[in-house]
């Protein structure tokens, strides 16, 4: 048994670890494969050619679309830090009356599918003239009622004496949360970071909505794009832009992923 | 003028009940002055608003003759030591130290000259780069001693600074802290729940119960003329010996239950009004043997010998109550054997039922313990 | 005494208490000099802190919560002003509208496929992975991978795989004597296809919050139970089912809440078709709203959408709780 057991367990992974990574895999060596090679079904390339990663660019303006979703992403990640970490620092230390009302406001946004206030957000866009434009894609996404609860539940681990050390040492409110709160839960900010450039970078719907020409247009939108002007004659170039898309969202992933695993258990059960 | 005066200062949460009621005390300078009692009693309570860590329901707060109920927690112009220190985790003990002073924008070099001084007091030169969690418990209150040092205040308070250190270690901290605020001079309101700590550390005690004062004194005062039943048994280890007794007021003298007639002199009769009391008498004050002519003297079967090396206590029943007594030296006795105690009469209490207030307390003989102080300091 | 008086000398003695408590106060009372302006001083922090958060949801959440409401009662011209007002006839339209009945149906289907299955497989992995085992930190980051694709790409891929012909699925099925499948063609696969790129998409969010819940378990609890001898399975049903059972409440309401979201798959993948039978309700949405211009009776359909998800999350809570194991 001591010796079976381990081997059960390396068997199912390797087997449940092959069926879920194959559809990723197999993007990356069709990436490499010719069309002739994509018709024949052949499982891999003959030769590693980097000549769909030079057709696509060609295809479709891909570099400036990470740009753009680079630049989306970013921004919507360093907002969503300074407005939920703000909000959650009322929560986690000032008290006043009417905090709770303002609570239960906040866990009632979670409620709300965006999608059903999708509507009248895309009318908002169009009259302040943000169609087109970085500012329609971030500033909606700054706040985050999930991001706030997070960052609440780490801010309350901090012992509330070092908020009142600090009032003895004299530091303003704004002090206290910059030299002390956000400092001490680095982790957690680490950890919203990359979930929001995550939803960020994989955002598909507004950006369709919101996007009318190239300009600004992200990268998601760029691979419908080409799928749509490349479907079903060159699949090597549409793989290749598929794992151009991928690449910095799985790196992030494979980089954070314990950090992303202990943060967001914690704001998700506690 | 002292230093810290509270007048009538009270805190109520709920508007119903007093956490802190009618408080009136004026601490000295220079003074080390404890607050002590059980946990509730409302000790942190009156702490934290001496702080402005929590508002004051009525009363007034003055330090330095200003009145400063209103003033901020920085404006008081003292130093906090918390129960678990309140070091910032993502500092190192350099910077935790000098925290503080960062904040009040002090000269660098003062910074620089204050920082070496307080860690070479405190003996954490060696540390000062590290960070809070690789130090042990010991020395993460010290490092906490020295932001009180650094910082310069001529007040400091301590909300059970010791209570997460080990039985050892608590022992040196207390002198530590002890000579420490002799050495700077300050004023220091220090918060325990132990009693050791307040009999050894203070100038002053406050024996606090329910948010209301019991007795204010020093150490001794305290110890030997117990205002009331609750302090009497809360300061001392083993406590004192507690017995409800009748009062015969035609023969003058109290009756513990089928044990014991204590009789008493018509000048201690007068203070006893109700008819039954509560006597009381210290563990060590109870002698083995046969006493003198005017000791009481019984016999009481022993439930209980704990002994210790240079001491022993023994537990045994009276009437309906445990009694402990406490002697010097190695007594390693049978249990359940009939043994021969004695107690001076001079030495009981007695407490008034209803009150609980002292009635009749021993003579203090204050002279002979100074002379055998002076004797011992030649 | 009996107990009701001596309840009622109780009573009278807290009131006189607290009349004590007041009168005492009053006597000694020091009133704040302060202005006004500085004892509010922790309000205006905490609303001056709050202010973006409450800001951007008003002008993004609430506000066109309550337009979309006001926009469910109207026809509206192509611009999106409200025009006529029909009261609840959007509603009428729609319940009475095949197209919209259909669309509901697939909805309703679409979930049931994806939730159960994406929360048991992510289940199976996380326990698989929760093994001490050498190198499991590699299978981990492999199991977590699909969090971080995106729509666009997971729908593209199995675009690839589901392909009639160059398709990687029915090559494989082939290969075993398993006849052709039309995936995207077929009204009843298109649906399931759907699915499976969801549940794939779905495992990785899944498995990282349950193997976090996983690892939350106090493992005195198991040595506790190797030490009675229970097995496995034993252990499993007995210990880490009830434990876990918090962590799979939340997976399951977030899971259910993003099926009913689904969008980009279906935009890319089916299109909504064939026959309309992979036409989801936020799809449904976004063509009335916007290849349509008929923002009136999209609007019903987001409030619809909206209550959807308010009522099965309100259902979820106060039906799971019984069953939910809190520490």
């Amino acid at each position: 048994m001591r010796i079976i057991r381990p081997i059960i367990f390396y068997f199912l992974l390797v087997v449940s670890a092959l069926l879920l990574f194959f559809p990723i895999i197999y993007s990356v060596l069709v990436s490499f494969m010719n069309g002739a090679e994509v018709l024949s079904r052949s499982l891999l390339p003959s030769s590693l050619s980097f000549e769909n990663y030079e057709k696509v660019f060609g295809t479709v303006p891909l570099l400036h679309y990470l740009k753009n979703s680079f630049i989306v992403s970013s921004t919507v990640m360093l907002g969503q830090l300074v407005v939920c970490s703000l909000s959650a620092f009322v929560f986690a230390f000032i008290p006043f009356k009417g905090r709770n009302v303002i609570f239960v406001l906040f866990l009632s946004t979670l409620m709300i599918p965006w999608e059903a206030a999708m509507i009248p957000n895309f009318l908002t866009i169009q009259s302040l003239g943000w169609m087109n434009s970085y500012l329609s894609m971030t500033v909606p996404f700054f706040a985050l009622a999930f991001g706030t609860f997070l960052l609440r539940q780490h801010f309350k681990t901090i012992p509330h004496e070092l908020y009142e050390a600090s009032q003895i040492e004299g530091l303003s409110t704004f002090q206290f949360f910059y030299k002390v709160v956000l400092p001490y839960a680095k982790t957690s900010l680490v950890t919203l970071g990359i979930y929001g450039f995550l939803t960020t970078w994989n955002m598909y719907l507004w950006p369709l909505l919101v996007t009318t020409n190239d300009v600004k247009r992200t990268v998601q939108i760029g691979l419908k794009q080409l799928q749509t002007v490349e479907v079903s004659t060159e699949w090597g170039v549409v793989m290749a832009g598929v794992v151009i898309v991928i690449l910095p969202t799985l790196l992030l992933l494979f980089i954070g992923q314990r950090q992303l695993q202990k943060g967001l258990t914690q704001g998700a059960i506690k | 003028m002292s230093h810290i005066e509270l007048h009538h200062l009270c805190k109520s949460y709920d508007q119903n009940t007093f956490a802190v009621e009618d408080a009136t005390v004026a601490i000295e300078k220079g003074e080390f002055f404890i607050l002590v009692g059980p946990s509730g009693c409302g000790k942190s309570t009156m702490l934290r608003m001496i702080a402005g860590l929590e508002s004051i329901s009525a009363g007034e707060l003055v330090i330095d003759k200003q009145l400063a109920n209103h003033l901020p927690p920085s404006k008081r112009n003292l130093s906090m030591v918390f129960q678990n220190y309140a070091l910032y985790p993502h500092l190192t003990v350099e910077e935790n130290i000098l925290f503080g002073l960062k904040v009040r924008k002090v000269k660098k070099a003062v910074q620089k000259q204050r920082c070496e001084d307080a860690a070479k007091l405190l003996g954490l030169s060696d540390y000062l780069k590290r960070k809070p969690r690789e130090l042990s418990g010991g020395q993460r209150q010290r490092v906490a001693l020295a932001r009180a040092v650094v910082s310069d205040a001529p007040i400091c308070l301590m909300d059970e600074p010791l209570s997460n250190l080990d039985a050892k270690l608590r022992g040196q901290m207390r002198t530590e802290i002890r000579q420490l605020q002799r050495k700077l001079g300050i004023t220091m309101i220090y918060v325990t729940h132990d009693q050791v700590e307040a009999m050894t550390m203070g100038d002053r005690i406050m024996v606090l119960r329910d948010g209301k004062i019991q007795q204010i004194g020093t150490p001794l005062e305290i110890y030997n003329h117990p205002q009331n039943l609750f302090v009497a048994t809360f300061i001392g280890a083993p406590p004192m010996n507690i017995s409800k007794a009748m009062v015969d007021h035609e023969n003058k003298q109290l009756i513990l239950k089928d044990m014991l007639c204590i009789p008493l002199t018509e000048e201690q009769m007068k203070n006893v009004t109700s008819d039954v009391v509560y006597i009381g008498i210290r563990p060590e004050q109870i002698a083995h043997g046969k006493g003198s002519s005017r000791d009481m003297t019984f016999p009481v079967s022993l439930t209980n010998v704990e002994v210790l090396g240079n001491e022993t206590v023994l537990s045994f029943p009276v009437g309906e109550n445990n009694w402990k007594a406490k002697w010097l030296g190695q007594w390693p006795l049978d249990i359940h054997k009939k043994t021969e105690i004695s107690f001076s009469m001079d030495q009981i209490y007695v407490f008034d039922e209803n009150t609980e207030e002292v009635v009749i307390s021993p003579v203090w003989k204050e002279h002979v313990l100074k002379e055998v102080l002076t004797v011992e300091s030649r | 005494m009996n107990l009701a008086e001596v309840e009622r000398v109780n009573v009278r003695n807290e009131v006189e208490e607290g009349e004590r408590v007041k009168q005492k106060i009053e006597e000694f009372q020091v009133v704040n000099k302060e202005s006004f302006w500085k004892r509010t001083k922790n309000v205006r922090i905490a609303m001056l802190y709050l202010l973006p958060s409450i800001l951007l949801f008003s002008v993004f959440l609430f506000y066109p919560m309550i337009k979309t409401v006001y926009l469910s009662f109207f026809l509206t011209d192509s611009k999106g002003n409200a025009a006529i007002f029909v009261g609840l006839e959007n509603y009428q339209y729609l319940l009475e509208s095949a197209r919209f009945q259909k669309s509901m149906v697939s909805t309703g289907l679409f979930v049931l496929y994806t939730v159960p299955t994406s929360v048991i497989i992510a289940l199976f992995l996380a326990l698989l992975a929760n093994e001490k085992l050498r190198g499991i930190g590699f299978f981990r980051t492999i199991f977590s991978s699909t969090m971080g694709m995106s729509v666009a790409a997971s729908a593209v891929i199995w675009l690839f795989l589901f392909h009639p012909t160059v398709g990687t699925i029915n090559h494989f099925l082939g290969l075993f004597g398993i006849p052709a499948v039309r995936w995207l063609l077929d009204p009843t696969w298109a649906l399931i296809s759907i699915a499976i790129t969801t549940v794939w998409m779905n495992i990785g969010f899944s498995f990282l919050i349950i193997l976090g819940g996983l690892q939350n378990i106090d493992t005195t609890l198991y040595e506790s139970a190797d030490i009675d001898g229970a097995g496995y399975f034993y252990q499993l049903r007995r210990i880490t089912m009830p434990m876990l059972s918090p962590t799979l409440f939340f997976i399951i309401t977030i899971t259910f809440i993003n099926s009913f979201q689904s969008f980009g798959q279906v935009d890319i993948l089916t299109r909504g078709g064939p026959a309309e039978s992979t036409n989801l309700i936020v799809y449904s949405i976004y063509q009335d709203a916007f290849i349509n211009y008929q923002f009136g009776t999209a609007s019903a359909q987001a409030i619809i959408l909206f209550i959807i998800v308010f009522v099965l999350t309100l259902l979820q809570f106060k039906f799971g709780e019984r069953k939910v194991h809190y520490q």
